[in-house]
């Protein structure tokens, strides 16, 4: 019997409660509106990214300010390699996230020396420089104007719309948090937390750390990349304001709240840093309809709610939306037991 | 051929003179305890030989491999383990999980390997879970197999870090104060792991430890530092009734 810790799946209901799951969210499209379906698809592209960024921080222990710039890199490649070299998305997503990764790697490099809030100041520098380029190469990346990108299409079948889009997006989603799992129980995974824990003692039993981390920039990037390549898709016109600083910490705010360093943890914290707003934005604008003199008050009450819902569920559940669901479960068998 | 040969190392940190032109060695399959006050540079020592530390002089050499100049991990590879006095374990993983990553060097699958869960990395896996279940019970950690580390008891903390240790399979193994903090009856029970792990898996020893009557019963051989400089080696024997030992170690404790 595989340890726990070891296995794909904490419990045997995992496989089936993930396919169905999926099968649930793969009949969806069918009824969902327009609206509901942008939020569906900008949930997969933030759990892609999410859980990028988790392999590095909360798995490596790195913390990265640079994920808005990587998901740049990742939108900007594919709008290069598919606006202008036309090709399709079955090789454009996944050099994307090849590109995202070298420039990762690159901006990893101070990691060797840096660690904490001076590697988070490293990696800011990283989004600057990142968005200075992607102002300024005009003939690459089309300046503040931005550029377009094509629909993906699959043997001839354009998926331009959210509807078409969100089945692309699921299974690469599902795909990567299976490849992550995978990760996390074996051996470049368990490098990775060493380095977390105890980076002194992961070098003497045998881990090259610098190595390792550039690795965890490699794969994290390819992530976000992957994730900057659909949000490309979907937005089909990219410039330099769909990546401010703020996006890099709402990713943080996701993998904290989610959970750090759980596949779970990505897929909740993804969610409920999307939804949060819109969830807002629907309870304020239902409440207008009573008052209208609240619109203005609420619109300017959201960003205050943000902060507060994100404080709360840090002070009730600091280790993560993920542990809470853990526990709870733990919590319902005891009276079975 | 000395398994393991230190030769005249010298580590200073800014004016202070952590250890002076110190030499000893250890045979194969021997044991040695390192013993002396404290801050007389034990672990500067430990540390110089696992590659925490570069000395400014001197040479670590391994069956006659020049160690001095490899980086920590890269000595790992060659059959180099150690124990930290505080602890180096991994709070966030389970025992089983801390013991795998010992058997890192052992392994050689890539990010695609374990992440596709493919092949080669996947029968690996496999094989190293075997290697690192022996140890386990060999520590008699069964029942804490899956516990987070982070929530066990120092002395079974410890004995994970040993586990951990043993997991490379080591050609040379240092030991930072194993008993620290332990009872006298997890003493006596890591005592008897230890001189398994000696005898039995005839592994080189090299320890640091405090209590004397362990120290006297353990080891084969025993080297004293005082203030950065080797003041004595020789056997048990030897060292209880060598003077410059009482007077600068034995003798401060009145007994």
């Amino acid at each position: 019997m595989t340890p726990p810790s070891l296995r794909l799946f904490r419990t045997r209901a995992g496989l089936p409660a993930l396919m169905a799951f999926c099968l649930a969210l793969c009949s969806l499209p069918a009824f969902a509106s327009s609206y509901w379906l942008d939020v569906l698809c900008r949930i997969g592209i933030a759990t892609i990214g999410a859980m990028g960024l988790n392999i590095l921080t909360g798995s490596t222990g790195q913390i990265s300010l640079g994920n808005a710039a990587f998901l740049a890199v990742g939108a900007y490649a594919t709008a290069a390699l598919a606006g202008r070299f036309e090709l399709p998305f079955v090789v454009v997503i996944p050099l994307s996230g090849a590109i995202a990764a070298v420039t990762g790697m690159l901006f990893g490099i101070p990691s060797l020396r840096l660690r904490g809030l001076y590697l988070a100041m490293a990696t800011l520098a990283a989004h600057f420089i990142v968005i200075f380029i992607a102002v300024h190469w005009e003939s690459v990346t089309g300046g503040v104007n931005g550029l377009a990108v094509p629909a993906p299409s699959l043997f001839g079948i354009e998926l331009d719309d959210d509807r078409r889009l969100f089945l692309l997006i699921l299974p690469l989603a599902v795909l990567l948090l299976l490849f992550a799992r995978n990760l996390a129980r074996t051996r470049p995974g368990r490098a990775f937390i060493a380095i977390r824990d105890q980076d002194i003692a992961a070098e003497v039993i045998g881990i090259d750390v610098f190595r390792y981390k550039l690795i965890s920039f490699a794969v994290s990037s390819f992530y976000v990349g992957v994730a900057g390549s659909l949000l490309a898709y979907q937005a089909r016109l990219i410039s330099p304001e769909n990546f401010p600083i703020t996006l890099a910490i709402d990713y943080l705010a996701m993998i904290i709240v989610g959970g750090l360093g759980s596949v779970l943890g990505s897929v909740l914290g993804a969610t409920f840093i999307t939804v949060l707003p819109e969830a807002l934005r629907v309870g304020s604008g239902s409440l207008s309809g009573r008052y209208p003199a609240m619109v203005e008050l609420f619109a300017s009450l959201k960003m205050g709610v943000f902060g507060l819902t994100i404080i709360l569920s840090l002070a009730f559940q600091p280790q993560g939306m993920a542990a809470r669901w853990h526990s709870s479960k733990i919590w319902r068998k005891v009276p079975a037991s | 051929m000395a398994r393991l040969e230190v030769s005249a190392v010298s580590l200073r940190f800014g004016g202070v003179n952590a250890l002076r032109e110190v030499s000893f060695s250890v045979a194969d399959g021997e044991l040695v305890a390192l013993i002396g006050p404290n801050g007389a540079g034990k672990t500067s020592l430990l540390n110089c030989i696992s590659g925490v530390c570069r000395p400014q002089s001197g040479k670590v050499l391994i069956d006659g491999e020049d160690f001095t100049s490899l980086r920590p991990h890269q000595r790992a590879r060659r059959g180099l383990a150690r124990t930290f006095q505080n602890l180096g374990l991994f709070k966030g993983m389970t025992v089983l999980e801390n013991l795998l990553v010992g058997r890192h060097t052992h392994q050689k699958s890539s990010v695609l390997a374990g992440g596709l869960w493919f092949g080669r990395g996947r029968r690996e896996e496999q094989g190293q879970l075997e290697a690192v279940l022996a140890i386990i019970e060999f520590l008699e950690l069964g029942d804490l197999r899956d516990r987070l580390v982070g929530t066990l008891a120092y002395g079974l903390q410890k004995r994970v870090e040993l586990g951990r240790a043993l997991s490379l399979e080591p050609r040379v193994l240092l030991l930072d104060e194993p008993m620290a903090g332990m009872n006298s009856g997890e003493k006596d029970q890591l005592a008897r792991l230890i001189i398994e792990v000696n005898e039995r898996r005839r592994t080189t020893i090299a320890m640091i430890e405090h209590d004397m009557g362990m120290v006297m019963n353990l080891s084969h051989r025993i080297c004293v530092l005082d203030f950065g400089a080797k003041i004595a080696d020789g056997t048990p024997e030897e060292i209880r009734n060598h003077p410059g030992v009482q007077a600068a170690y034995l003798g401060q404790k009145a007994h």
